[in-house]
């Protein structure tokens, strides 16, 4: 999986990526990703019109990438013609939103309150259903005051991280987002919030790749500045980390002036298990841990596994006395961000779930834990179950000490 | 570039390196297993074929053996055969294979003297054809003088699935649906009519496990035989799934689908390697490398000539030790596609891990 090369002539067609597509999996119509991507990119380089009505249901989960033999950027290719598919206006108005979250998430916190009880009402719901097609059995998340502010002083020695925290934890979870400034202090790190905005990964799946290149554009200046003064920069959502280690070159590989940043953006980018992993391996991690007796099942996000980093958080919340973590591995939860919110993907979302929910049954946890926010929505709407990042895993483990 | 440390770091998810991966966790080692997509098994039947036995060692090949049947048993994947017995089983050309060890729904479609066995085609579906493949299975069968009687059958599908119907879409709503599973072992039993066996081509799930098929077999209420099919085998990737989440299960963490940037030695020792990744790549350190990289191993060593010393050491072509904890499972360019060759190599490399000094100090 590698976007810097040109590397349509590459596919073999040896369909590896068909068996690895959760859609293709569940839904009987769609083509599949060796179809969309690199049988159909012939054609759309070409300037042959082709059918873009299932480059719509595309996940994004970049499995079909990971799985080729012969690392073909087959999801990127059908991000790509996603830009180009004419949507209906009710889809294009929704997705226009679905697009733009940080934008959203600013005006629903203007007052948080009547926010929520707004999007709770049921008719409001079903008459979102018939005007945006905005499926009304999905729960909304609820919007907080964004407030990052860390609550204890770090220590002077300590190194400087920028903390990027992504839609989810600025609007929706801050207390997160506070908790993982508050586990990255007690590992002896000092965390700036970073002023940024979107990461832009909605942007890319709801097709609009242009605002997705603003963002970028925009981040990658704020970022910049910090990295130039040598600080790393740290996310927790697995999916704003994929974007901007890769997904920001992508988008902006034809701006020769910002490859220098990019590139330095790329190499200091770190997961924040990914970091606590090395921290881990180096002796360094805080093991400090109280004795947590909790039978956890870990999933682990399509968006990490397309990171190459392997599953940093199974190891690490495996070393806490009295954790026992089994890795699902039961594949995408179907989520997808905003896909399995429309009306239309309502369904296939699900059934893409419904694997994971029965291994989730069979596995019978007190409780799951994986990075995506959304993966945690999709979880906890398909079983009873209560869904966590890790990082609070662990520090409950810390503060029971 | 961040770092991650292991004892074992295994190159290649094909059977050699997953059989090595296997062995280094069951041993206690902290396990790394990089790939880039899965290794050449799933690109045959899912099956190791007699071809080539009598040029391997006997007595390792029967270890070999024994050890992937545990883990394929562990991993509920079940193969049958043995080394002394091959067996004759169909291949997707309409010919007879000598084989040695597989899975055993693909073990069920060995021809026996007086067996009556229906050539079960799916209504729809793209390269494969009952009539022709039991006048084919026939005449092959007669030729051996075998005297079991193929009959052509056909099953319908209710249910839209797409067109091109394909295996692998039969075998994805076979592993979602439990109601499709019933409607075709229903089916199946209704075409069975005189036969005591069917054969069908390979769709029984990417995912199912040994046991699951098994009842899936009693549901029908006569023997299943499954056929291979074109490439990706639905057969081999459900043993290829099932060891990998096996293996997960056990601890092996998978660095899947970024190539491996370049080895990391100094005066013949190598302290790991690093992989590519998006944005930036990552080095992982280990006591010991395998490389099962198939033909990608010299390109992994820097060198498309190099042997190996007695201890699967890599030696260059004017004989220099390369690294002395890299250990190779390496099959020769001659051994057959399918052969046991890839297990023995992967067997081999695993079984040289004795502890190193650092690692106990570590």
């Amino acid at each position: 999986m590698r976007h810097e090369q040109e590397n349509l002539d590459a596919c073999l067609k040896c369909s590896v990526c068909n068996t690895a597509c959760p859609v293709y999996r569940v839904m009987p119509q769609y083509p599949g990703p060796k179809y969309l991507g690199p049988e159909l990119e012939r054609m759309r380089r070409e300037g042959i019109p082709t059918d873009t009505r299932y480059v719509e249901y595309c996940l994004g989960c970049h499995g079909c990438d990971v799985a080729c033999p012969n690392q073909v950027a087959v999801s990127e290719m059908i991000a790509e013609a996603k830009a180009t598919h004419h949507k209906q206006p009710i889809e294009a108005l929704r997705d226009w939103w679905f697009a733009r979250p940080a934008l959203l998430g600013r005006l629903l916190t203007i007052v948080p309150s009547v926010s929520n009880l707004v999007l709770s009402l049921k008719p409001v719901r079903l008459l979102m259903a018939v005007m945006m097609r905005i499926n009304a059995k999905r729960v909304f998340p609820a919007y907080r005051n964004p407030d990052l502010k860390s609550k204890t002083e770090p220590k002077a020695d300590a190194q400087h991280l920028i903390f990027f925290p992504g839609c989810s934890i600025r609007y929706n979870t801050p207390d997160l987002g506070r908790d993982v400034i508050r586990l990255l202090e007690l590992n002896g790190y000092s965390v700036e919030v970073a002023e940024t905005d979107c990461c832009g990964v909605p942007a890319l799946a709801n097709g609009d790749i242009e605002y997705a290149r603003s963002r970028a554009r925009l981040n990658l200046d704020v970022l910049s500045r910090y990295l130039r003064a040598g600080a790393k920069v740290v996310t927790t959502c697995s999916s704003c980390g994929h974007m901007l280690k890769s997904g920001f070159g992508g988008v902006l590989e034809n701006e020769p002036d910002k490859a220098e940043a990019l590139r330095m953006l790329a190499e200091n980018t770190r997961d924040v298990g990914e970091l606590l992993s090395e921290q881990s391996d180096a002796g360094k991690l805080n093991t400090n841990f109280a004795e947590t007796p909790l039978k956890l099942a870990y999933h682990a996000p399509c968006h990490l596994r397309s990171q190459g980093i392997g599953r940093p958080w199974y190891h690490l919340l495996g070393q806490i006395p009295g954790v026992s973590i089994t890795d699902l591995d039961a594949g995408c939860c179907g989520m997808s961000g905003t896909y399995g919110f429309k009306e239309e993907k309502y369904g296939i979302s699900m059934a893409i779930g419904s694997t994971l929910f029965k291994r989730i049954a069979e596995t019978a946890p007190q409780m799951v834990t994986t990075e995506c926010a959304t993966c945690r929505m999709q979880i906890e709407h398909g079983t009873t179950l209560t869904t966590i990042h890790p990082v609070e895993v662990m520090l409950k483990a810390y503060d029971r000490h | 570039m961040p770092i991650q440390s292991f004892d074992v770091v295994v190159v290649g998810a094909g059977i050699a390196g997953l059989t090595a991966a296997a062995m280094a966790r069951q041993q206690g080692f902290d396990t790394a297993l990089v790939a880039t997509g899965p290794g050449r098994f799933i690109y045959g039947a899912g099956w190791f074929s007699a071809d080539g036995n009598k040029d391997m060692d006997p007595e390792a090949l029967e270890k070999a053996i024994g050890l992937f049947r545990q883990m394929t048993d562990e991993a509920d994947c079940a193969f049958a055969g043995n080394l002394r017995e091959p067996q004759l089983l169909p291949t997707l050309m309409g010919d007879f294979l000598p084989v040695t060890l597989a899975p055993f729904t693909l073990w069920n479609a060995a021809p026996s003297a007086g067996a009556r066995i229906a050539m079960v085609g799916i209504e729809g579906l793209t390269g494969f054809d009952e009539n022709f493949m039991a006048e084919r299975m026939q005449a092959a069968a007669s030729g051996l003088g075998i005297s079991c009687v193929y009959k052509a059958r056909r099953i319908n599908i209710s249910r839209d699935l797409g067109l091109p119907l394909t295996p692998t879409r039969l075998a994805n709503c076979f592993d979602n649906d439990a109601a499709f599973r019933a409607e075709l072992a229903a089916s199946l039993s209704a075409v069975a009519g005189d036969c005591d066996r069917i054969l069908l081509p390979s769709v029984l799930g990417f995912q199912s496990s040994g046991t699951q098929l098994a009842q899936f077999i009693a549901a029908v209420g006569t023997q299943v035989g499954e056929l291979a099919t074109l490439p990706p085998s639905v057969a081999a990737m459900r043993v290829q799934n099932r060891l990998e989440h096996h293996l997960r299960n056990q601890g092996v963490e998978f660095y899947r689908g970024f190539p491996v940037r370049r080895l990391l030695i100094e005066n013949r020792r190598c302290t790991g390697l690093e992989i590519d990744g998006p944005g930036h790549g990552t080095t992982l350190h280990a006591q010991r490398l395998i490389l099962a990289a198939g033909s990608a191993n010299g390109a992994l060593l820097g060198t498309a000539e190099f042997q190996t010393d007695e201890a699967l050491h890599p030696v260059t072509s004017n004989g220099a030790l390369v690294a002395n904890n890299v250990t190779l499972a390496t099959t020769t360019a001659a051994a057959q596609h399918c052969s046991l060759a890839p297990l023995l190599a992967g067997f081999l490399a695993g079984s040289r891990m004795e502890r190193t000094e650092e690692s106990y100090a570590a």
